[in-house]
């Protein structure tokens, strides 16, 4: 049996590595011996899985209280209280709730861009339909469509930049504040746009100012690895 | 003629109060699971590990049960489904455990070489609970062997119906003091490092000689446990220096007391409750010794009928609370969620359970190595100890989701430091 000379403590004869210092461990008496007999480790070396949790039946009593409500208020709508196309929102809603929360139920594998996609694709739907109960629908291809779009467009870069890049605590906030300065920029720009007023910002030129010192100095601390390591010691986190 | 007490045969039990926090807190990257292992002197057969478990939980009927949902609270349902079946261990134990899936049992069993090991939920039981039923089915399993092994000590006899004291809710029986001591909450150092993937669970199993560690105890005048809980917290405390953080934390552990001991209940469920030895570095440096005097003040003002019973007689209120009763689950489950994980999980930098020594019939001493413990994966990104001695040997397992392994390191070379021989046996790949 190896003793670690960091640790000073005895290692059992599986351990290559000190398990507590990742001192190596070089024992020249055992190497002999290794090499005519297996060594069993003490502990398993396949890795079990864990197993997946079914919201089947959540998803089928959502689905069935959503479509129970759209197709009462629809029925009321047509039927009984006529005088305007009330039943629409509601409707609208419960399909954009749908469409949010229970595919990932019956399909938990479904990948997050599909979802994310679809629930960007049903929020601007659903915008769509409000249109019918207003006189034009200026407002829903000049304003309301550019601003979700765009927000569908970054939340799906959020999420890759998430996903594939870093899910750090310092880059979800970097990510965030690099969303926040862009969309405000964006949604003030829309504003002017769709009031034909002077396309120049203002709050959103501030806003964006801060966003960005606060990206810079954020990607100053991940970028040297020190700091990165100094900075969550420090405060805890 | 004595009479035999016999446990009614019951529909459903009721979660104990601890067991309600449980399944509350169940993420996809948390369970409250843990792990007792006992390492035999020969090869596991499975077939016979099958057929002993076959026969044995049939004497432990909350632990052969299903979870179920009400409309106010969880319980527990007496499962019929055919399981729980052995397996081959796995390197990731303690994962999570679903409640709907594997034939709903709240159990598992797996074998590895001469290792026989038990995961359970903490919902059914406490490790004295768990150890029972592990120590039950050895000796059922060594029977099944051709060894003649009697019950005593944690053996119990298969044949015999469950004593009503083993089934019920020891909390509520001793839940009546007249006044409830306050609570201090306070932010603690919280252990962070890098996590491992999902679902990675390292473990790092320190084995010494029992009675150099007593020795080394008794030359700092404590009992083991206030020795062993010192060198946690001295490690903790070394940790934190090496952080250089901009303001010092106190240290404190969670740790679990049995309440068995002060409280007579044969239950097999959960009765424990926690204490926080702690230290704060805010106040200066602490020596070693004082560390130790520390923690031995604190056991010795806290750990008594007394102040336990208020203690449990706190979370006893909560559950009896007619408004509380009434709420909705998912209304409790959320506050109860959030509570943990703002004030109850901050409230120590690790947890230690020292399940003490262990005896068997004198029959089953030539055929068990020893028996190992391991706490389930943290809540948050930290480490937790689990303390067992059997038979002179006295086994440190600390289990951990982190890379790094600082505060084990610290913990050993103490012990080493005071001249204690520690073997490492580790399932890290490095």
């Amino acid at each position: 049996m190896s003793y670690c000379v960091e640790c000073g403590v005895r290692l059992d004869r599986s351990l290559k590595v000190c398990p507590l210092c990742c001192t190596p461990v070089i024992n020249p008496n055992e190497v002999a011996e290794n090499c005519n007999s297996v060594i069993s480790a003490p502990f398993a070396a396949h890795k079990g899985e864990v197993e997946p949790m079914s919201k089947r039946d959540v998803g089928m009593w959502l689905s069935i209280v959503l479509g129970s409500t759209a197709l009462a208020c629809g029925l009321l709508n047509l039927f009984v209280f006529q005088h305007n196309r009330w039943s629409i929102p509601v409707v609208g809603a419960c399909i954009l709730l749908w469409i949010l929360f229970c595919p990932r139920m019956f399909f938990p594998k479904i990948p997050f861009s599909i979802n994310l996609l679809g629930s960007g694709l049903s929020i601007i739907f659903y915008e769509y339909a409000l249109t019918l109960l207003t006189k034009t629908d200026r407002w829903f291809f000049e304003l309301c469509f550019p601003i979700t779009l765009i927000c569908l467009i970054l939340f799906s870069i959020l999420g890759i930049l998430y996903h594939y890049i870093s899910h750090s605590l310092l880059a979800t906030a970097l990510y965030l504040f690099i969303i926040v300065g862009i969309m405000c920029v964006f949604i003030e720009f829309n504003i002017h746009k769709f009031w034909g007023s002077p396309l120049k910002l203002s709050w959103s030129a501030i806003v964006f100012s801060v966003c960005a010192v606060i990206s810079i100095a954020l990607i100053s601390i991940m970028s040297i690895k020190r700091l990165r390591i100094a900075v969550r010691k420090r405060l805890h986190f | 003629m004595s009479k035999t007490i016999h446990a009614p045969k019951q529909e459903w039990y009721p979660l104990d109060l601890s067991a309600i926090v449980y399944p509350t807190l169940q993420r996809k990257d948390f369970s409250s699971v843990y792990r007792l292992s006992v390492l035999l002197k020969e090869e596991v057969q499975p077939e016979v590990l099958q057929k002993a478990i076959e026969m044995t939980l049939p004497r432990f009927p909350t632990y052969k049960v299903a979870m179920r949902k009400g409309l106010f609270w969880r319980f527990l349902e007496p499962n019929y489904r055919p399981g729980p079946f052995v397996q081959p261990d796995v390197r990731n134990f303690c994962m999570p455990m679903s409640f709907k899936t594997k034939g709903r049992y709240l159990l598992r069993f797996y074998y590895h070489g001469c290792r026989i090991s038990l995961e359970a939920h903490h919902s059914l039981g406490d490790g004295n609970g768990g150890m029972h039923l592990l120590n039950t089915l050895t000796a059922v399993y060594l029977r099944l062997l051709g060894h003649d092994i009697p019950n005593q000590y944690l053996v119990l006899d298969i044949n015999q119906e469950p004593h009503p004291e083993e089934l019920e809710d020891a909390y509520m029986r001793y839940s009546n003091s007249k006044f409830c001591p306050p609570r201090p909450m306070e932010k603690t150092y919280r252990l962070r490092g890098t996590k491992e993937p999902f679902f990675t669970f390292q473990v790092i199993h320190g084995n010494m000689a029992t009675s150099e560690v007593l020795e080394v105890a008794a030359l700092y005048k404590c009992t083991l446990t206030e020795y062993l809980n010192a060198v946690l917290l001295y490690a903790l405390l070394q940790k934190q220096k090496d952080d250089k953080p901009f303001r010092e934390l106190p240290v404190k552990i969670a740790m679990p007391v049995n309440l068995r001991r002060f409280f007579p209940s044969k239950t097999l469920r959960n009765f424990i409750t926690m204490v926080y030895p702690s230290i704060d570095p805010r106040l200066g440096d602490y020596k070693f010794e004082e560390i130790i005097k520390q923690v031995h003040h604190y056991m010795h003002y806290y750990i008594n009928d007394k102040f336990l019973r208020g203690d449990i007689t706190t979370n006893a209120a909560t559950q009896r609370n007619p408004f509380i009763r009434v709420v909705p689950l998912f209304i409790k489950d959320f506050v109860v969620k959030n509570f943990y994980k703002r004030v109850q999980d901050r409230n120590s930098s690790a947890g230690l359970t020292n399940m003490g020594v262990l005896k068997v019939p004198d029959e089953m001493l030539p055929h068990v190595e020893r028996f190992d413990i391991y706490m389930g994966i943290p809540y948050s990104s930290r480490t937790n100890c689990a303390i067992i001695s059997y038979n002179n040997i006295l086994t440190i397992n600390f289990a951990s989701c982190i890379k790094e392994t600082d505060v084990e390191k610290y913990f050993f070379q103490k012990l080493v430091q005071d001249g204690i021989k520690v073997t490492i046996e580790s399932n890290r790949n490095h």
